[in-house]
């Protein structure tokens, strides 16, 4: 196992030295293998969003380090952290994210464009619709599909350029649990085929899907372990603190 | 960036919104469309005198002799013309003209009567429409005949055959032996006051003016622009030494006609130049509706971004999207301008003005360069959104 994902110390401050200053991370360390499948829980405000946008190079720390597969991401440019976004991380979003001018092959041929790949786009593209099983529904648009379907494709989008990370912003906010099963079942999937997934959630059956679970309260990892289903101590992290700890 | 897709979803963002791109394109659209009409109509007409100077005859030298009182020259000068170089020279002839009294029957006409030589219609650019030209015979034998323009012709024998007919110049009987066709000129260039002469050979000038006379104007037929400018210096030369400075005159209406055009094209490059204004004015349109674009599609550009656009991408998508609008526009203004220039043409000038390729193509690239110029301000915007706020944008 390597080191993909290593956080020193990272803070994350909106508005600095301001009255109105909003310390979203503060001073967070982190290590992640590659290969693990880790969820990121806590209440709305503790942080988690900002931590899946830096984890997502979408932001920037305001201090600290981030190395990304062997990369200081906090020293990138915008082009290279362009590139990063591209190559290294599939991003999964909440409301999916899918452009609605575009169909479901468009859209998920986009990354691919993007990566300058010149030949077979149509095919590797192709490729990752048929991985989620939504190959008949290519020249749909969004608006033309369920929701669920619509996060499908937005996992397809997200593996097209097979990227060693998958990065999924509470992929199942939005989705039914039928629909939702089916997206943690495609990224279990991905997982086992040598992916690493690293999931925020606040639905606790989602959490138990997966290996490792870190919990924020107020910017700061409360809680990091392996996740043993049925370990009375393991269950103990789903918890929400009570206040004052 | 694929460009195909950003084409496509150039075209897709402005049909999804027709009124709104109408609205922008409009502004390109009358733009173009007033370059078109203004530099077309000025092109037209310029156009137009050069048909009226090619009618009047290019490469002509026109010689006046003015000296008073001296030697008569005419003599000389015609031995000077025989000595020019003929690769230069086509012909020449001497011009004197005088106006006076024709009559045939009881129909009377002023006309102009032209005294020349064998080669008068090739220097005057005349053709000939029926019968024989003058013949270097009749000049030699003196013989009493003569050459009628067409608007004689129409007004003094009608339907008759003019030709063997005797008619009265001045006084003296003159056999009809040919007639030239009409310049057609137009009535700003002097209409059929072309068509208003005679010509009879120069030897019998005294019959018909009845006192001395210097055969004073020669016309110097040249053999092209260059040969024309090469021969007005040797004859200047010459009539410089012979009568002295300010005593004649030598010229081409070549010169004229460059400075006409030089006048033409200037007036063009103002008129367009000036209409170009509202081309400009279009752009800040389409500059301003991309803004808008981008402001309502900061979640579209925030999404591209999160899975790797690099900002040359995101700029280029909306610089294709921007030249799509306005060349659309460039071309609808094209083909109204086009239209409007038959329009103004035929109502204005009773003449069918069409736009060249020039500067249809001139318009279009003008056109498409606006929109990349303006729409370059509204794309940098789009490419320098933080994706993460860019996503936070419902």
């Amino acid at each position: 196992m390597e080191n993909l994902i290593y956080l020193n110390d990272v803070y994350k401050i909106y508005g600095e030295g301001l009255a109105s200053e909003v310390v979203a991370l503060n001073g967070v360390s982190l290590t992640i293998d590659s290969g693990e499948f880790v969820a990121i829980v806590g209440s709305s405000g503790s942080g988690k969003t900002t931590m899946m946008n830096i984890l997502g190079c979408l932001d920037v720390p305001t201090y600290g380090d981030y190395i990304l597969n062997g990369e200081l991401v906090s020293e990138l440019s915008d082009s290279e952290l362009s590139r990063i976004r591209n190559r290294e991380i599939g991003f999964i979003f909440q409301g999916f994210n899918l452009i609605p001018e575009l169909t479901a092959i468009e859209n998920v041929e986009l990354p691919l464009i993007y990566a300058g790949v010149r030949h077979n786009r149509r095919e590797i593209a192709m490729e990752a619709l048929r991985r989620v099983g939504l190959e008949e529904r290519a020249r749909h648009k969004p608006s033309e599909m369920s929701g669920g379907q619509q996060q499908r494709v937005a996992i397809a989008r997200a593996i097209t350029t097979k990227p060693p990370i998958i990065l999924a912003d509470e992929p199942t906010g939005n989705l039914d649990s039928k629909n939702g099963d089916q997206v943690i079942n495609i990224l279990r999937g991905l997982h086992s085929e040598g992916s690493t997934v690293v999931l925020i959630t606040h639905d606790n059956s989602i959490a138990r899907r997966a290996d490792r679970i870190i919990r924020l309260l107020d910017g700061k990892i409360i809680h990091d372990s392996k996740f043993d289903k049925g370990d009375p101590f393991s269950e103990e992290v789903l918890h929400e603190p009570a206040a004052g700890i | 960036m694929n460009l195909r897709q950003a084409f496509k979803m150039g075209f897709q963002s402005i049909l999804g919104k027709k009124g709104r791109s109408f609205l922008t394109m409009l502004g390109i659209i009358i733009g173009s469309a007033a370059v078109i009409v203004l530099v077309s109509i000025v092109q037209g007409q310029q156009r137009a005198m050069m048909e009226q100077f090619e009618k009047m005859g290019t490469n002509k030298i026109n010689i006046y002799d003015y000296s008073w009182g001296q030697t008569d020259i005419s003599q000389d000068l015609y031995d000077f013309c025989l000595t020019l170089d003929p690769e230069l020279m086509v012909g020449f002839t001497p011009n004197y003209n005088t106006w006076t009294q024709l009559r045939y029957k009881d129909k009377v006409s002023d006309i102009n009567v032209y005294m020349g030589s064998e080669m008068f219609s090739l220097c005057a650019s005349y053709e000939l429409s029926s019968g024989r030209d003058i013949s270097y015979m009749d000049v030699q034998k003196y013989n009493k005949v003569c050459v009628i323009g067409a608007k004689v012709q129409n007004d003094l024998f009608n339907y008759e055959n003019p030709i063997g007919k005797k008619i009265l110049v001045n006084g003296e009987e003159f056999t009809v032996i040919g007639t030239y066709a009409s310049k057609g000129m137009n009535q700003m260039y002097g209409g059929d006051w072309y068509d208003n002469f005679i010509v009879v050979p120069y030897t019998l000038t005294t019959r018909i003016i009845k006192s001395n006379y210097k055969m004073s104007n020669y016309i110097v037929k040249a053999s092209s622009a260059s040969a024309t400018e090469e021969l007005i210096k040797q004859i200047d030369q010459w009539m410089m030494a012979r009568v002295g400075q300010y005593n004649y005159h030598v010229y081409s209406e070549n010169t004229y006609m460059e400075w006409q055009n030089e006048s033409f094209k200037q007036t063009g490059l103002l008129l367009g130049g000036i209409a170009g204004i509202s081309l400009i004015v279009g752009g800040i349109g389409i500059m301003n509706i991309m803004l808008v674009t981008v402001t309502e599609r900061t979640r579209e550009i925030g999404i591209r971004k999160a899975i790797g656009a690099p900002r040359r991408s995101i700029i280029t998508q909306f610089l294709i999207e921007a030249s799509t609008l306005s060349a659309t526009g460039g071309i609808f203004g094209i083909l109204l301008g086009a239209g409007l220039t038959v329009i103004f043409g035929k109502l204005y000038f009773n003449a069918i003005y069409t736009p060249t390729p020039l500067i249809v193509f001139i318009a279009f690239f003008v056109s498409i360069a606006f929109g990349i110029g303006f729409g370059v301000y509204p794309a940098i915007r789009a490419s320098r959104l933080q994706p993460v706020e860019a996503l936070r944008v419902e």
